[in-house]
């Protein structure tokens, strides 16, 4: 099928193959699916500036099929997210300010700077969500408590964490009924917000992979809201990213499109499918998304093809 | 599985399958109708084409639900 905004010709089959799988996996763990989706059209011909723009359009469309089923199952905290909007949007402004002051150390130190801190960010978060989850479900295998608790109810063996930064009295103080939070101050919200905007800005794509274990260990979310509150999220920065893109000539949506059919499909199946699982056992799922994405990146720093 | 749990799942997903099914016809509805009309505004307006795109994208996920959710209760009152 030929795609005449973007000069390509791609097969729709592959396309909506793409979106689903990336539906499912955002719909099951609040991620955007860049990671994937990125080097998913790269690999077909997609220019790089498209694929950044019409990934960011596919984002908006399956974001919003999965939140909204998330919504449905009281998984969305929408004081939180709509806190979250503000500190995301200062944190993408001040990583996309780090990378024009990188450009000017030239585009191979851009791209090694980023892949680097990139790998390493993806590889901890994977180890240490890894240690966290099995931490936890041996904790509740030998108190036996889990079976007594309905699926929704959390445990983290990082709760110690989340409880100190309740603590921290910095007014204003929030209250977070959807979410169990009964006080938290305002500025610990805007701060890890921040960080997944500046990550986002930084890196690249949604950093939901930053954003949900953040929401999870700093904040003490349970598991279910944290990936609904994400995609919750997620919608308005990809939708500010998907304006800002179009109008700069960089959105194919004729291929958002068709992949979004894939995607919604799949988003539906994935966000469906959390009220299944213990949070614990989402979180170890969660595991080898970020692995992935730092093995892409690592193959594109070794053979200088850009993946991502 | 109990017996309200094969209910949910059987509703679910013909839920799904009715979507699913709008999904596809909508893409093919833009593809075929709206196409060239798309390309042309990209070509020549690009804020036009960056909202115009975004309430594609949005009416794909938002309104094609709303409209499952709609037929799926309108054949649930039938059959009942």
């Amino acid at each position: 099928m030929d795609f005449l905004i973007s000069n390509t010709h791609i097969s729709p089959v592959y396309l909506v193959i793409i979106g689903f799988i990336i539906g499912v996996l955002g719909g099951f763990f609040g991620v955007g699916g860049s990671f994937l989706a990125g080097p998913a059209l790269f690999a077909v011909g997609v220019p790089m500036n498209f694929v950044v723009g019409t990934d960011l359009a596919h984002i908006v469309g399956k974001s919003i099929v999965a939140s909204k089923k998330h919504r449905a199952l009281g998984n969305v905290d929408l004081k939180l997210g709509l806190i979250m909007v503000i500190g995301t949007i200062s944190g993408v402004e001040l990583g996309a300010q780090l990378i024009q002051r990188l450009k000017g150390l030239g585009q191979a130190s851009v791209d090694k700077v980023i892949g680097i801190t990139f790998v390493i960010v993806l590889i901890s978060i994977s180890a240490f969500v890894a240690w966290e989850s099995w931490q936890t479900i041996k904790m509740q295998r030998r108190s036996k408590r889990a079976k007594k608790k309905s699926v929704k109810e959390d445990e983290s063996a990082f709760d110690h964490i989340a409880k100190k930064i309740h603590s921290i009295n910095i007014p204003p103080m929030i209250k977070l009924p959807v979410s169990g939070v009964e006080r938290v101050s305002l500025w610990a919200i805007l701060s890890v917000a921040f960080a997944g905007g500046l990550a986002s800005g930084f890196l690249g794509g949604g950093a939901g992979y930053i954003r949900m274990p953040s929401l999870v260990y700093v904040l003490g979310i349970p598991t279910h809201v944290a990936v609904g509150t994400d995609l919750f999220e997620v919608v308005i920065s990809a939708s500010y990213g998907t304006l800002t893109h179009a109008i700069k000539g960089n959105v194919d949506i004729v291929i958002a499109l068709v992949m979004h059919t894939g995607a919604a499909i799949g988003a539906q199946i994935g966000a469906a499918s959390t009220q299944y699982y213990r949070g614990p056992k989402i979180r170890l799922a969660f595991v080898p998304l970020p692995l992935i994405g730092a093995a892409l990146i690592i193959y594109g720093l070794l053979t200088g093809r850009q993946m991502k | 599985m109990k017996a309200e749990q094969k209910v949910a799942a059987r509703s679910f997903f013909i839920e799904l399958l009715l979507y699913a099914v709008l999904v596809f016809a909508y893409v093919f509805f833009v593809v075929g109708l709206l196409g060239g009309w798309v390309h042309q505004v990209y070509e020549q307006h690009k804020i036009v084409y960056a909202f115009a795109a975004l309430t594609l994208i949005v009416v794909q996920g938002v309104g094609l639900e709303i409209i499952t959710t709609a037929l799926f209760k309108l054949i649930r009152s039938r059959t009942e």
